[in-house]
């Protein structure tokens, strides 16, 4: 019998009903009487020197506002991590889609003729359009190097370590980028006020990146700018940086204007411009004893940041902390460069980095596996990292369950050991449909990097009004259920009923900074603020009952939303009633306040305790390929998670199966490239293909619970980890049911077509010996 | 033009161009925004309403089309005071996460239950998978549908009254030089007779998305696809009569197809997804002379013509001889496509349709091939194969048909077959892989054969 009322229990998302009837407002709902349009004029050449704008005298241009970068009231950069990203390019043009003047039009079609009527004139310069044409550095994007951010972790004694190992393994992986493809693309509307001020309303993450990113471009103080959130239709890191363009973008034509503005991206709009997940190319290589112990490890790390920061040194960050996998890795190098190429910047994605380094990690342990002639599980549970052992990074691991607990659990729950010898023998056969099995384990840090929560100064704030507790916090539901969980958090705290609280959506005007939505960190941070909201809010509550009854505040018990007082008993809520009508507004808030670290995280040495928490999960996919068509299809996919405790088991599970599909996405589907003109291969949902229903394997999914006391009533972060695991997974389950050792992702069916082909007998034999 | 529509049971008249979009009216005009924009294409599902009974994305539907028909939006199920069952489950099972799909999403279901009200998981899959969900992973989507069904959700769906008097749209007189939306064939033809060249709008899942791509200016369109002549399915004396505005639905759905003609019935059903096959056309795939057209394939492995009519009278032609080259047929002014004749395959005959997609459902082929077979004895006495999107139009494999004409159908067959398939077709990218796929198709065809004459 659980200890909780509410926690632990799938209560229905608060705001479901209004999203199943059509009744939830996304931006693009809004009616605005006298709204304008805005679109962008977009550069069509990866890299040159803007000279001007030809504009056609015979468009009537007083019918429309133009804006260049003259016109940017503030500073022209829009602030992400660096001020790099410029609001309106002003010279050096880095990149084909980027922003080079903005309009306004009274209606769509005006805004369709006045783009029509005006070019931009741009001497072109050589474009470096691949990581390996950036690092090269021949042609400048950025900085004399191209290199955007560098970190590095050392552990141990390199060199010796592959002077003591029995067997070296190396190889080089890569993936592709990856296009969030959110449902509701992006989309913001600006509405000038009568002070000078903005209000703005966006599809977004993180109202205060936002706001701060508009009041330093636009040149306006903080409270005259207002940030909303409307309903959002999914964001999964692509709006996490991107609407502060959006925003800056619409709120200086309001300006100019003196009109609302709606700028709403079309699909292909957004697909060619918006960012995606970096690409990236990863050297490994690996040193083991003969029984497969990890003995050394050096990676070598590149991501293709594109042509401006956006969030690439977070994102990097990430990436090289996640770089050496949940092993136990004693001796380690790891070096991780993000390189500026003349292409779209890429940004945030759901996994920031972490599924890139997982990809290439997995992928060279399975080669470890067949090189040793291990199972690949068994080399894996021989080296997974357990209580006590240290991370390459210096922290310590000091969580009881983890990647050996899931890892078991996975293999029995999906049959792995029987399954992937079957299909071993069973290729012999020559089958038109084979079948394969791989798995991979995962875990992912809960939160920023770092110091970031302890330094954040995340803020919950907690009312009372209408009779009704509402929790405010600049976190947003994009989708993955906040705006139920945190009133979960605070209803199970104060122990009324649930339809007794509510999240209303972010206002920066109502909602204080809890920080932004992403890094797996709303529950787990957010939700522990909250629950200090709640302490604070009962001990509020506790002085004012015992001034009115004249007793000491300690001699007032609080339990299950009822204070036992001298000669009597009262729910909080009517506390809280009493409490409004004698003083007035009712509120409390809540910070986050980290545990005591001896071994504190290092910004210069990058090292130390990297985050509070990790998540862990083990994927094992199950697939078909037909050899007549080269086609892969996930039909089972087994995932085992450890994410603290399980608050809300259906939006957990959701989140899950949710980020695993995402994923399989790039294992096999979602192929994406960047052509010579500098523009993506696909741009259209025709050519960018997500999975369907018919590309969604049966979900298998199982939960150990070991609470963090770090998190919101125990939790963890689960948002990204299902994004680690399943790339990998897949192509370990491709090698069983082709034995080939593909290097890249996606793994499209021409790849594999080539893969199979390049495998002669001959080179068969060698790759096992 | 006015128009009348019947929206979720209320009778509504609108004043509007005749190419503007049903999603438009909607959100604009009637501000039901539950109707969600995701890619304005047909690619995301999100805009999906009933219309007359069928899912389609209205962000395809132009005004002139969608005149007089009775749509069921999101808005007509519930309030979040009074939700639908279906909204509850969705709600209730976990099948939310952000929510712009999901309008879209409970009215392919709710379409969905009204067809199969008990459906299986198969069917569920298949029926939703024209709708993208980027965030749920689809399984709770399964449940909430399933939940539906054990509620009896299905069985109680009754038909909806059209209120709409008025069928067709009334053009100002400035549109009715442009636009026409003739009442039978006859007046179509005499239309076309007298505006030569006047674009032709069948199901419009073609000609929407090059008008949202700013390809297409349709300043002028003549609406067919309302007329019953082009929807007449029927077997004749010594062929199939195919009414050039039957959908894909229609020939996935038809018995006569299914039995007589089944590789054309596979086909149909892996091109798009259910909205996008309750307005597709097989004449208006035919005409379009794109060579990733899927049914083209299959017809001209089933050696089908098409009768081509005008208000002078009628003219039959061999497929293979109608479409020239990419984006081009030989349709004259004045004519339009009226039917296709597919001639009835003989008994004992072999036919199939295979595509390779890039993913397995609303997507476009790779590779497609269809192949008509007659044996006579073990040895081929005809066979007619057909490979798409290798070229700028499908095409036949005619040295690959002459190569084994006459050929006795054996296991060392196959490989010859494979290899002389490869070497005929020419994709220009992707070419080894394409046209080995190619060729292993042929292979698994005639293994097929073999396998099934063995038994």
């Amino acid at each position: 019998m659980s200890k909780f009322k509410i926690i632990g229990k799938s209560v229905p998302r608060l705001d479901g009903l209004e999203k199943a009837t059509g009744e939830a407002r996304f931006v693009g709902d809004y009616e605005v009487p006298g709204c304008w349009v805005g679109g962008i004029l977009r550069s069509q050449t990866p890299h040159g020197i803007l000279k001007g704008f030809a504009k056609d005298p015979s468009f009537d241009w007083s019918r429309v506002v133009f804006a260049t970068a003259s016109d940017v009231p503030g500073e022209n950069f829009v602030h992400i991590v660096r001020d790099d990203y410029p609001v309106l390019t002003k010279k050096y043009v880095k990149y084909t889609t980027e922003a080079l003047a903005l309009i306004a039009a009274p209606d769509a079609r005006t805004l369709e003729e006045a783009l029509a009527a005006v070019q931009p004139e741009i001497e072109p310069l050589p474009a470096a359009l691949t990581l390996d044409e950036g690092l090269e550095a021949k042609i400048k994007v950025w900085g004399e190097d191209n290199i955007l951010d560098e970190y590095r972790i050392q552990c141990g004694d390199i060199t010796k370590g592959f002077e003591d190992s029995d067997v070296i393994v190396e190889g080089v992986y890569e993936t592709g980028p990856q296009e969030h493809m959110y449902l509701e693309t992006q989309g913001a509307l600006s509405v000038p006020l009568p002070d000078g001020g903005l209000e703005i309303t966006l599809s977004l993450q993180c109202p205060y990146y936002v706001h701060s990113a508009v009041i330093q471009a636009l040149g306006l103080p903080a409270d005259k700018v207002s940030i909303r959130q409307p309903t959002t239709g999914g964001g999964f890191g692509g709006k996490e940086d991107y609407p502060s363009m959006m925003a800056v973008w619409s709120g200086l034509l309001a300006l100019k204007s003196g009109h609302p503005v709606r700028l709403i991206y079309d699909r292909s709009e957004d697909i060619r411009t918006t960012t995606k997940r970096h690409p990236s190319k990863v050297r490994h290589k690996m040193g083991l004893k003969k029984d497969g112990s990890i003995v050394a490890m050096e990676v070598d790390l590149l991501l293709d940041g594109g042509a401006y920061t956006t969030l690439s040194r977070v994102v990097l960050q990430r990436s090289v902390l996640h770089a050496a996998g949940a092993y136990r890795v004693p001796n380690a190098s790891i070096r991780g460069r993000v390189v500026a190429t003349n292409t779209p910047p890429t940004g945030a994605f759901r996994g920031f980095g972490a599924p890139q380094a997982f990809f290439a990690m997995e992928r060279n342990m399975d080669k470890a596996a067949r090189i040793l002639g291990m199972d690949p599980a068994d080399l894996r549970l021989k080296n997974v990292i357990r209580k006590g052992d240290r991370f390459p990074f210096g922290q310590t691991l000091n969580e009881e369950a983890g990647a050996e607990a899931v890892l078991r659990r996975a293999i029995e729950l999906s049959g792995y050991r029987e399954k992937r010898a079957r299909y071993d023998s069973e290729r012999a056969l020559n089958k038109r449909i084979r079948r394969g099995i791989g798995l991979s384990v995962v875990m992912h840090g809960g939160g920023f990097t770092g110091s970031g929560e302890d330094n954040m100064g995340s803020i919950v704030k907690l009312d009372f009004v209408d009779d009704t507790f509402r929790v405010l916090a600049s976190s947003v539901d994009m989708g993955q259920g906040s705006a139920t969980v945190l009133p979960m958090i605070v209803a199970e705290a104060l122990g009324v009923p649930m339809d007794q609280v509510v999240a209303p959506p972010a206002d920066t005007v109502l909602v204080p900074n809890s920080g932004p939505t992403v890094a797996s960190r709303t529950t787990m941070f957010v939700g522990a603020t909250a629950y200090d909201a709640c302490r604070n809010m009962v001990s509020k509550l506790a002085d004012f009952l015992a001034a009115e009854h004249n007793c000491p505040p300690a001699s007032i018990l609080f339990e299950g939303g009822t204070y036992k007082l001298p000669g009597g008993q009262l729910s909080i809520l009517e506390a809280a009633r009493r409490f409004v009508a004698k003083h007035g507004p009712l509120f409390a808030e809540g910070t986050y306040k980290g545990p005591e670290s001896d071994n504190p995280w290092d910004e210069k040495s990058f090292s130390g305790d990297a985050y509070k928490g990790y998540a862990w999960l083990a994927t094992v996919v199950d697939l078909e390929v037909d050899m007549d068509t080269y086609e892969a299809n996930p039909l089972e996919v087994t995932l085992v998670a450890e994410v603290g405790r399980v608050l809300h088991p259906i939006l957990a599970r959701g989140q899950l199966t949710g980020g695993a599909l995402q994923i399989l996405g790039l294992a096999h589907l979602e192929d994406l490239s960047i052509t010579s003109d500098g523009t993506y291969s696909a741009t259209h949902m025709n050519s960018y293909l997500v999975p369907t229903t018919l590309d969604t394997p049966k979900w298998t999914v199982d939960f150990i619970e070991e609470p963090c006391p770090y998190g919101g009533y125990g939790a963890k972060g689960i948002g990204e980890l299902p994004c680690d695991g399943s790339v990998p997974a897949f192509l370990s389950a491709l090698d069983n049911a082709l034995d080939v050792f593909a290097e890249k992702a996606p793994a499209t069916g021409e790849y594999l077509y080539e893969l199979l082909e390049a495998k002669s007998p001959q080179k068969a034999k060698a790759a096992i010996s | 033009m006015k128009i009348e529509l019947t929206v979720n049971g209320m009778l509504r008249s609108f004043e509007v161009g005749p190419m503007t979009r049903l999603i438009d009216l909607l959100r604009d005009d009637l501000r039901h925004t539950g109707t969600k924009e995701g890619c304005g294409e047909g690619e995301c599902g999100a805009c999906s309403v009933i219309m007359d009974g069928q899912l389609v994305t209205s962000c395809l539907i132009p005004a002139i089309q969608a005149s007089g028909s009775e749509v069921l939006t999101v808005e007509g199920l519930g309030t979040s005071q009074n939700p639908d069952p279906l909204q509850t489950a969705f709600s209730e099972e976990g099948a939310i996460h952000c929510g712009f799909c999901t309008p879209g999403m409970i009215l392919a279901s709710h379409a969905l239950l009204a067809k199969h009200p008990e459906p299986d998981l198969k069917t569920i899959r298949r029926e939703l998978s024209g709708n993208i969900c980027r965030c749920t992973g689809y399984e709770k989507i399964y449940e909430a549908v399933n939940r539906a069904a054990r509620e009896g959700y299905g069985q109680d769906i009754k038909p909806r009254p059209n209120l709409c008097v008025q069928k067709a749209p009334s053009f100002t007189p400035e549109e009715a030089e442009r636009y026409f939306y003739p009442a039978t064939l006859a007046e179509a033809l005499k239309t076309l007779q007298q505006h030569p060249g006047l674009p032709i709008l069948a199901g419009g899942t073609d000609l929407m998305v090059d008008v949202k791509g700013g390809r297409l200016h349709l300043d002028k369109a003549l609406a067919v696809f309302h007329l019953p002549e082009l929807h007449e399915l029927r077997q004749d004396d010594n062929c199939i009569h195919i009414g050039s505005c039957v959908t894909n639905d229609e020939l996935d759905n038809s018995p006569l197809i299914n039995e007589l003609l089944p590789s054309l019935a596979a086909c149909a059903r892996q091109c798009g997804g259910p909205a996008i096959q309750n307005r597709a056309t097989i004449g208006g795939n035919i005409c379009t002379a794109s060579g990733a057209g899927d049914l083209p394939v299959v017809l001209l492995a089933l050696d089908a013509s098409v009768i081509l009519a005008s208000a002078d009278g009628e003219e039959r032609m061999r497929l293979e001889d109608f479409v020239l080259r990419y984006r081009q047929t030989a349709l004259k002014p004045g004519q339009l496509v009226k039917a296709i004749l597919v001639p009835l395959p003989a008994k004992g005959s072999r036919q199939v349709f295979f595509k390779r997609g890039s993913r397995k459902a609303l997507t476009l082929s790779r590779v497609s091939l269809a192949a008509y077979l007659e044996l006579e004895e073990d040895k081929i006495r005809l066979l007619r194969l057909a490979a798409g999107s290798m070229s700028p139009i499908p095409r036949r494999l005619k040295e690959t048909e002459a190569e084994l004409i006459g050929k006795k159908l054996d296991r060392p067959l196959l490989e010859k077959a494979a290899s002389a398939a490869s070497r005929e077709i020419s994709p220009r990218k992707q070419t080894h892989y394409r046209k080995k796929i190619t060729g292993n198709l042929v292979s698994r065809f005639f293994e097929e054969v073999l396998e099934t004459a063995g038994k």
